[in-house]
């Protein structure tokens, strides 16, 4: 693999793994959401098991209705097989579905458990299509349950929890992209063929109109209004568009995921109401991987979401950079932590040169407090024992502190260069510091100034 | 699994996703090639809904029940369109098959002839697929009375040809390609 499509790789499992921008996540924050996809699956599958212990797609009524068309090839291959006296036993295909269904939701991790279900859902979705019947509300369960496949097993090593988080990760990253992929085809479908036909003022109004004739028996509730009232139709379509073709992005934008989680759901609800397609497990499979995703910030972030959305959040995005390159990153900014009561040690900080030479070198006093000195506080150091610099997230106390220091001084000045030759040596720095540290100590007492409390 | 056992399987994991996704859009232009009943190998699902956008002035194929066991309905009865969009859809289908001249016969008695015997019983059926013209217009224009059952789907549209004419008993009566 090239060196560049790793690179690509690279940049897309950052993305996911990010909650949004620059907020990489932790281990023990992945193995968490590693964990809710587990418990997501155990949804599903209590879903799958009412669908099948409720009867809602009987087998028999779908072998015996509608006009006579070939079968799709799983149950051709089945008749090939098995013939199709199977299918007339209702009662006993309900009972082995119910079993893997429930079995699974028990165990989601037990993968025969998973298989079964898959495989009774598969033959289920495929007559459902066979024989004249059009049912594409059920594909989009089909493709998550074959996501669900890859679904980490039970581990018989230590360290199960950990190699369990990636592949969790995989099968959730895998069920969202189904998911999301077919409102996207969807969407890119509409362009292809709509293309200029996209641009009128009227284009739902007419799609409405015609399906209104072949609804005529039971008229959508939401259709002859919103068909009178071109604007309202032209936004709806605008909006669907927007939804449909930039739905695949999502999976790469947590932000997003309850965003779109909960318009998809709008949207098919609003489809219902309109034109009488109802997606219903659809609606189902939305609410459990995208408005639940594991993935999607614990905290709703308003400025976050805008951000992230496609074509609209670019200009936000760049104001975000901007705003971002403005500030000194974190690892530019040096604090030194000093007793300001201390002379010496009052002199060396304000004589040390390091603005030209880091983004931001900030001193504080630290009998004056504030959420650097309580930083420190935390620290296993008492800060009468010596002064503590901080760069980034990672703390330098005493002689290492002027070690860093010196190496971070500027070349040019007396003070500086003397500064820098001196304790650039982590063996003169080690030896000299007890002596600084002890010229502290006799100073303060001839000041009669208090240690810090 | 051992070392080299648990990289592969690392390897496999990373291209799970792509991969699929590929597959998926992949399958798009393959469906055609392999497979001729249907419109997309299962489960790779086009998803192309509503992607015919209609002109205002646009048409819709019928079937026109001409006579139930010799004796002509008292008025126009479009046994399709129907409420069942599935009737709807098979219609459409056997319409263009018809038009085409490919296979006329053949969807006629397998799709056809289930949903009449399913709607009028077995009895003997003259039916007609025909084409009629519709003006949109007029359906936004009296939506409230087509809402309210004021206004019937056949004083809506227009036949405009007569595509092929049949009976369930005896077979095709007669056919007007050209139109009537």
């Amino acid at each position: 693999m090239s060196v560049r499509v790793r690179r690509r790789l690279r940049w897309v499992r950052k993305s996911i793994l990010s909650a949004g921008i620059g907020e990489p996540r932790t281990p023990a924050e992945l193995t968490h959401s590693a964990n809710n996809v587990v418990l997501l699956s155990r949804f599903y599958y209590v879903f799958l098991t009412y669908l099948v212990g409720t009867g809602h797609y009987p087998f028999g009524d779908a072998y015996s209705g509608g006009p006579p068309t070939a079968p799709l090839w799983p149950i051709r291959l089945a008749e090939q097989v098995v013939g199709t006296a199977w299918l007339r036993h209702e009662l006993a295909l309900m009972a082995v579905g119910l079993l893997f269904a429930l079995g699974a939701a028990a165990s989601p991790r037990i993968f025969v458990l998973r298989f079964g279900a898959f495989l009774h859902l598969l033959l289920h979705v495929a007559i459902r299509n066979s024989y004249g019947s059009i049912n594409h509300g059920v594909h989009v369960l089909l493709l998550v349950g074959f996501a669900l496949l890859f679904l980490p097993g039970r581990r018989s090593d230590r360290r199960p929890a950990r190699n369990s988080v990636r592949p969790s990760l995989v099968a959730l990253w895998m069920a969202q992209s189904v998911i999301l992929l077919s409102y996207t085809l969807s969407g890119v479908w509409k362009i292809w063929y709509g293309r200029l036909e996209l641009f009128t003022s009227d284009a739902l109004t007419r799609i409405l109109l015609d399906r209104l004739l072949a609804e005529a028996d039971e008229i959508p509730m939401l259709l002859p209004f919103v068909a009178q009232h071109n604007w309202l139709a032209q936004s709806m379509w605008w909006m669907t568009l927007y939804i449909e073709i930039f739905a695949l992005l999502v999976v790469f934008r947590p932000h997003l995921h309850r965003l779109f989680g909960a318009v998809l759901m709008v949207f098919h609800i609003t489809s219902d109401w309109l034109m009488n397609i109802s997606f219903s497990l659809n609606i189902v499979m939305l609410g459990l991987f995208l408005l639940l995703s594991p993935l999607a910030p614990d905290r709703f972030s308003l400025s976050g979401t805008v951000r992230a959305l496609p074509i609209v959040g670019i200009p936000f995005r760049l104001m975000k950079r901007r705003q971002q390159s403005q500030q000194p990153r974190d690892t530019d900014r040096v604090w030194l932590v000093y007793d300001g009561e201390c002379p010496m040690c009052n002199n060396y900080a304000q004589y040390l040169r390091l603005q030209q030479s880091v983004g931001e070198f900030v001193l504080v006093d630290a009998r004056q407090g504030g959420p650097i000195v309580d930083e420190v506080r935390g620290l296993p150091h008492d800060l009468n024992d010596g002064m503590v610099v901080k760069i980034g997230d990672r703390f330098f106390v005493g002689h290492e502190a002027l070690h860093v220091l010196a190496l971070l001084a500027a070349d040019r000045g007396a003070f500086s260069k003397f500064n820098r030759l001196a304790f650039s040596s982590p063996l003169i720095s080690r030896f000299t510091y007890p002596l600084m540290r002890g010229g502290r100590w006799v100073l303060l007492k001839l000041k009669g100034v208090e240690r810090i409390r | 699994m051992g070392i080299a056992g648990r990289r592969r399987h690392r390897r496999l994991w990373k291209l799970l996703v792509p991969g699929f996704i590929v597959l998926y859009i992949a399958m798009i232009p393959l469906n055609s090639v392999l497979e001729t009943d249907h419109v997309e190998v299962f489960p790779f699902f086009k998803w192309k809904l509503f992607t015919n956008i209609p002109d205002w002035e646009t048409f819709e194929y019928a079937l026109v029940i001409d006579a139930i066991d010799g004796e002509p309905p008292t008025e126009t009865f479009y046994l399709i369109p129907s409420a069942d969009v599935r009737d709807w859809k098979a219609l459409r289908r056997v319409a263009i098959a018809c038009n085409k001249d490919r296979g006329c016969e053949e969807a006629v008695t397998e799709v056809l002839y289930p949903i009449i015997r399913r709607a009028l019983g077995e009895r003997s059926v003259d039916f007609s697929i025909i084409r009629a013209d519709v003006d949109l217009r007029d359906l936004q224009d009296n939506i409230t009375d087509f809402a309210d059952g004021r206004l019937t789907r056949a004083e809506l549209l227009r036949p405009d040809k007569l595509i092929v004419r049949w009976n369930t008993d005896t077979g095709r009566i007669d056919a007007a390609l050209n139109g009537s």
